[in-house]
């Protein structure tokens, strides 16, 4: 059950940063950030929540992991 | 979650169409991984074949808009950057990835150093380590010339001026790298074609072997360390925790890509001259700050071709490390070669340092 939900949370956060992708991180009139070679990043607002949501995704993952391998070290002990 | 009914029902349907035999499923199932308090070394070998899987992906990615020709490459990666769907984040996660890569791979190898990983018989598994070093060095060196930037430009002019002091092989391999006597198109796709092709093929055979050995041999077991509680099966419970470290280094990717995300700088002009303060990545700081200090004539021969012999003969005694330390080898305590490990660790540290610094 706890999986199930860990695995929930984890593939909204992707759904949402899918999304995020189709509309924000490609828009230009947000970008705030030019090179001397005029490329551009979007702004750190939109990099720090999609870092935020990634480690939402990733830490999920981490959780789901540690819970099987305590599992596997139960079954080997 | 998938039913165990469906699952069991569809590794026997797999089974009819793969009749792989149990040995070997046993053979894979046989590895195990010591426990002591030098464990956590042992992250650094899967977290570099992590970073390997993810320059791999990146770079599928980035060579479906990159083109390489010295008119369109900075256009095309600056085209990735801006108009390209999360393209500045893949070509971060590239550049950022490929550093990650040797600073994990140089952690697992002075790890496996210290630890005299490599005495007998892991002998072929430390040679495999090492080609492997020269080959992600391989893959740094082609990779930075691909933006077609200013610094991509004269670092590359510079570094290959390094190898042709060569003797017999130097102007020659220069030459084959180069394919004429500047850096231009013919140099770019030649890079190109070592870095997406030549290298990768190559490093996959080498991973296969070094994986191999490792499957065969198992983790080494530190000289003087007892082991106190019983080794864990690699599968599936190392693997879990590789998997959490790859986790983290993931995060630990991502945070780099997303919040110093890799720049481009002005498309090369090689008739300009070269900028003031240029300096080659991380990884070759060392050579480049040895060429500094050394004098331009060292006993009667050039600077150079010095720095360059010592280099190479240090390459050669670090693969035949395995070899040279015969106490490792009986299983006895070697300080010397410990001592000389870390004298080299602290080199690498302090010029690198150096070079930054000056």
């Amino acid at each position: 059950m706890r999986h199930s939900i860990l695995l929930a949370v984890v593939l909204a956060a992707l759904t949402a940063t899918l999304c995020m992708g189709q509309t924000d991180f490609t828009r230009k009139d947000s970008v705030h950030f030019v090179s001397e070679s005029q490329i551009q990043f979007p702004d750190i607002t939109e990099r720090m929540f999609l870092l935020a949501t990634m480690i939402v995704c990733m830490g999920g993952l981490a959780l789901i992991l540690n819970a099987k391998r305590r599992a596997a070290d139960m079954r080997t002990d | 979650m998938p039913n165990p009914r469906s699952a069991i029902r569809f590794g026997s349907w797999l089974r009819e169409r793969l009749p792989v035999s149990d040995d070997v499923f046993a053979f894979f199932a046989k590895k195990s991984v010591p426990r002591h308090r030098h464990s956590v070394w042992y992250y650094f070998g899967g977290l570099t074949l992590f970073f390997l899987m993810v320059q791999v992906v990146t770079g599928v990615l980035l060579a479906l808009y990159y083109k390489p020709s010295p008119e369109h490459a900075h256009q095309s990666v600056s085209t990735i950057i801006n108009d390209v769907p999360y393209g500045w984040l893949i070509r971060s996660l590239h550049s950022w990835g490929a550093n990650l890569m040797i600073a994990t791979l140089f952690i697992h190898m002075f790890s496996a150093f210290l630890l005299k990983a490599y005495r007998k018989p892991r002998e072929l598994m430390w040679l495999s380590g090492v080609l492997l070093l020269f080959l992600v060095l391989g893959f740094g060196f082609t990779g930075y010339l691909l933006p077609w930037d200013t610094m991509a430009y004269f670092a590359t002019l510079i570094g290959t001026e390094v190898p042709k002091t060569l003797p017999i092989i130097g102007d020659w391999g220069v030459g084959l790298l180069k394919g004429g006597d500047d850096i231009g198109a013919e140099t770019l796709t030649r890079m190109y074609t070592i870095h997406i092709v030549i290298l990768p093929l190559t490093s996959l055979i080498i991973v296969s072997f070094h994986l191999l050995t490792n499957q065969l041999l198992g983790s080494s077991m530190p000289l003087g360390v007892e082991e106190k509680r019983p080794a864990i099966r690699f599968f599936p419970n190392f693997l879990y925790r590789d998997l959490i470290a790859w986790t983290m280094g993931f995060i630990s990717l991502l945070a780099l890509a997303t919040l110093i995300p890799w720049g481009l700088g002005e498309r090369a002009d090689p008739f300009a001259s070269a900028p003031l303060g240029i300096k080659p990545e991380w990884y070759f700081l060392p050579l480049y700050q040895t060429l500094r200090i050394v004098p331009s004539t060292v006993f009667s021969v050039s600077g150079e071709f010095f720095v360059n012999g010592i280099v190479g003969l240090v390459a050669v005694l670090w693969a035949g490390i395995p070899f040279l330390d015969r106490k490792a080898s009986r299983g006895e305590k070697s300080r010397l070669f410990t001592v000389l490990g870390i004298l080299l660790i602290a080199y690498l540290a302090i010029t690198i340092i150096l070079a930054y610094a000056t």
